[in-house]
C-alpha cells in the first residue's frame, strides 16, 4: 500500500514525536494534533488511513473522536495509545470499533508492528472491496445477458418451442402460442401432441430426437388458417451425447409463398402470351409455304404482312414487359423538367396523327386558355400519353373522332382523352389497367396489342404524382382523364407577358 | 367432280384462322371461320359442316363447351371435331391434351401451330 497517511492524536508532545520517529523511516505521511478537536479538523480537511490517538485527552477524548470516525469515515483504521492503568477502557474502544491498541510507554518496534497490522487490514479490506464490486460487476452482467435472452426470446417473430427428452413442452415464446395457434391451457408441462393437432409438427420433433439429426420442414398446420410454415427441429445432446431434448422454430412463411405463386403465375402468364402470337406467326409461316406451294399469291403477301405486324407486336410486348419491370422494380430514373404541357400534347398529337389518318379519324385538340407546366421525365411521359391516343384511336371505328383537352383546376392540369370508340363494358373497365389484360369480343378482335399499355401508363402517370381516370359507356365512347400536379411557376422560366400574349 | 367438303374453323386469333384457312383450301375443301365457340354453334346451325376444327382457348365459349354442345345434340353429334390446343407447353402438352381428350368427346386433338400434311391427314381419315 502507497502512501499511507496517519494522524497521531495525543496531548502529550513527547508522545506524538515518539510515534512520528518510530514510524519515520517506513515512508508514511504522519500528521499530528495536540487534541480532539484539532485531530477532527485535521480528518475532515483531509484523507487518512490510519489514526493513533490518546483515549485521555482535555477537550474531545479519543471515544468522541473514534465515534466521530465510525460514523463518518468508517474506512479508517484506529489505534488507541492507552496507559496500563486503562486497559479497560482500550478494551471498550476496541468494542466501539477501534482496530487495536498501544499501551503507554511503548517502544518503537511495537507501534511498527501495529501499524503494520492496521496496513495489512486496510490492504485486505481494499482487495476485498475489489473482489466484491469484481463479482457484483459480474452478477449485474449476469442479469443484464439473461434479461436480454428472455427479451429477445419473446420478442422473436418465429415461434420457438422446447421440449425434453418425452416431448413435453417445457418452454416456449409467446409467437409459438400465435403462430401455432396453441389453444392448450398451460401449454408447458404437457406433450407436444396435445396442444399440436399437426402432426407434421409431433413427427418432426419426434425424429430429430431419435435420429439425433436437424429436421426441417415446410408445412400448412391446420385446415383452417392458410398458413404456410417453415420449421427447424434440432435435437439438444449433454455432454454423454445423448438426447436431451428438443428446440424447434417455426417461420411463417406464408407471405413468401404467397409472393412465390405470384411469380409463378405471372411467368406463366408471360409465357401465354409470348407463345399464343408466337404459335400463330409460325401457323402464317406454314401457311405461306403451302400456299406458294399451290401458287396463291395474294394470300401470301397478306399473310407476310400480318406476320411482320404480328412479329414486331411481339417485340413491342417484350420491349414494355422490360419497361414494365423496370418501373415496378423502381430502378428508372425520372428525369423531371418543368415542361409546357402544350408541347409535349402536340408533339403525341404529331406522331399519332398518321394512324388516325389511316381510319379516317380526325383528332382535335382544345387547349384550355391559360399556360401550364409540369414536371415530368419528357420520354417516359410522351410515352404515356402516346399509349392513350394511339389506344383511343386503335379502339375507334373508321371515321370516328378523338378530343384531347385541358383544364387547370387548382393545383391540378386534367388531361382529357375523349373518343368516340368501342367503348369498355363495366365489368372490364376495373381490369383495363391489370397487365396483359384486353378487352375480348368481336369488337376487338382484329385489334392486336399487348395489354401492357395501359399498365405502363398507369406506372408512369403515379410515378410523377399523377392519377388517372376512366369512364366509359359501351358503343358511344370512352374518357381518360390524367391528372398532374402544376410545377410552381417561378416567374423566370414564364414570363406574365408570353402568357398574355398566348 | 364431287362437292367440296365443308370445314368449319374455329379460332378467336384472325391471323390464325387465316394461315390455317389457306393450309386446309390447299386440301381442296370448302372453309368457313368462326371466331369463338358460340359464333361456331351459329355457323353450324346455320350450316351443317362436314368436319369442324375447333381451338380449345376461345372467349365468350370456349371449345370444350363449344364441343359439349355440338355433341350433346342429336343432329350435330355425328360431326367429326378436331381440337386444337396451345394450352401448356410443347413438353406437357400430350398429357394435358391427352386428359382432356378422355373427358372431351372430340374426335381428335392437335396441338397449335398445327403441321399443314399433319392436320390435312387427320382430315381426310375422319372425313373418310
Amino acid at each position: 500500500m502507497n502512501n499511507v497517511r496517519i494522524l497521531v492524536i495525543d496531548d502529550e508532545k513527547v508522545i506524538r514525536e515518539g510515534v512520528e520517529r518510530a514510524l519515520a523511516k517506513r515512508g508514511y505521511e504522519i500528521a499530528k494534533a495536540e487534541d480532539g478537536n484539532r485531530g477532527l479538523e485535521l480528518l475532515k480537511e483531509m484523507h487518512f488511513d490510519i489514526v493513533l490517538t490518546d483515549l485521555m485527552m482535555p477537550g474531545l477524548d479519543g471515544f468522541a473522536v473514534l465515534d466521530w470516525i465510525r460514523e463518518n469515515q468508517p474506512h479508517v483504521q484506529v489505534i488507541v495509545i492507552t496507559g496500563f492503568a486503562t486497559v479497560t477502557k482500550a478494551v471498550t474502544a476496541m468494542k466501539q470499533g477501534a482496530f487495536d491498541f498501544v499501551g503507554k510507554p511503548f517502544t518503537p518496534d511495537y507501534i511498527r508492528v501495529v501499524v503494520d497490522r492496521a496496513i495489512d487490514r486496510l490492504t485486505m479490506r481494499a482487495e476485498t472491496e475489489k473482489l466484491r464490486e469484481e463479482k457484483n460487476r459480474g452478477l449485474e452482467a449476469i442479469d443484464k445477458s439473461q434479461s436480454r435472452l428472455k427479451t429477445v426470446f419473446s420478442c422473436m417473430a418465429e415461434a420457438v418451442l422446447i421440449t425434453d427428452a418425452e416431448g413435453i413442452v417445457v418452454l416456449h415464446n409467446p409467437a409459438a402460442i400465435k403462430i401455432l395457434e396453441i389453444q392448450t391451457d398451460p401449454f408447458i408441462g404437457k406433450p407436444l401432441s396435445a396442444s399440436i393437432r399437426d402432426k407434421t409438427a409431433v413427427n418432426m420433433v419426434n425424429e430429430a430426437m431419435s435420429k439425433g439429426m436437424v429436421v426441417t420442414r415446410e408445412f400448412v398446420p391446420g385446415a383452417i388458417s392458410r398458413k404456410f410454415l417453415r420449421a427447424y427441429c434440432s435435437p439438444v445432446t449433454n455432454e454423454q451425447g445423448m438426447v436431451i431434448g428438443s428446440v424447434t422454430t417455426f417461420e411463417d412463411i406464408s407471405a413468401h409463398k404467397q409472393i412465390d405463386r405470384m411469380k409463378s403465375d405471372f411467368v406463366a402468364m408471360v409465357a401465354h402470351e409470348l407463345k399464343s402470337p408466337l404459335a400463330s406467326v409460325e401457323q402464317m409461316i406454314y401457311a405461306v409455304q403451302v400456299g406458294c406451294e399451290y401458287e396463291v399469291l395474294n394470300n401470301c403477301n397478306a399473310l407476310h404482312k400480318r406476320m411482320t405486324t404480328r412479329t414486331k407486336d411481339l417485340l413491342r410486348l417484350i420491349d414494355n414487359l422490360l419497361n414494365l419491370s423496370k418501373l415496378e422494380s423502381g430502378t428508372v430514373v425520372f428525369n423531371l423538367e418543368p415542361v409546357r404541357g402544350d408541347d409535349i400534347i402536340r408533339e403525341v398529337i404529331d406522331i399519332t396523327k398518321p394512324q388516325a389518318d389511316g381510319k379516317g379519324i380526325t383528332i382535335g385538340y382544345h387547349p384550355c386558355g391559360e399556360e401550364w407546366l409540369f414536371n415530368i421525365d419528357y420520354d417516359h411521359m410522351r410515352t404515356a400519353i402516346m399509349n392513350i391516343v394511339s389506344n383511343s384511336v386503335k379502339y375507334t371505328p373508321d371515321g370516328g373522332r378523338v378530343l384531347l383537352s385541358t383544364e387547370v383546376i387548382g393545383g391540378f392540369v386534367n388531361l382529357i382523352v375523349q373518343d368516340t370508340g368501342i367503348g369498355i363494358g363495366a365489368e372490364d373497365l376495373p381490369h383495363i389497367f391489370d397487365r396483359f389484360f384486353r378487352v375480348k369480343g368481336k369488337a376487338t378482335r382484329h385489334i392486336t396489342g399487348s395489354g401492357l399499355g395501359l399498365a405502363l401508363v398507369k406506372e408512369v402517370v403515379e410515378a410523377h404524382q399523377g392519377y388517372i381516370d376512366v369512364q366509359s359507356t359501351p358503343q358511344v365512347g370512352t374518357t381518360f382523364t390524367l391528372s398532374f400536379p402544376l410545377a410552381q411557376k417561378n416567374g423566370a422560366s414564364i414570363p406574365e407577358l408570353q402568357l398574355n400574349a398566348g | 367432280m364431287a362437292e367440296k367438303k365443308k370445314i368449319l374453323l374455329v379460332d378467336d386469333d384472325p391471323d390464325f384462322v387465316e394461315a390455317v384457312r389457306v393450309i386446309v383450301e390447299s386440301g381442296g375443301y370448302d372453309v368457313r371461320v368462326a371466331y369463338d365457340g358460340q359464333e361456331g354453334l351459329d355457323a353450324v346451325a346455320e350450316e351443317k359442316p362436314d368436319l369442324i376444327v375447333l381451338d380449345v382457348m376461345m372467349p365468350v365459349m370456349n371449345g370444350h363447351a363449344a364441343c359439349a354442345r355440338l355433341k350433346g345434340n342429336p343432329e350435330t353429334a355425328k360431326i367429326p371435331i378436331i381440337l386444337l390446343t396451345a394450352v401448356a407447353d410443347r413438353v406437357t402438352t400430350s398429357t394435358y391434351t391427352h386428359r382432356d381428350m378422355l373427358e372431351s368427346e372430340a374426335e381428335d386433338y392437335m396441338p397449335k401451330p398445327v403441321e399443314p400434311a399433319e392436320l390435312l391427314n387427320l382430315i381426310k381419315s375422319w372425313l373418310q
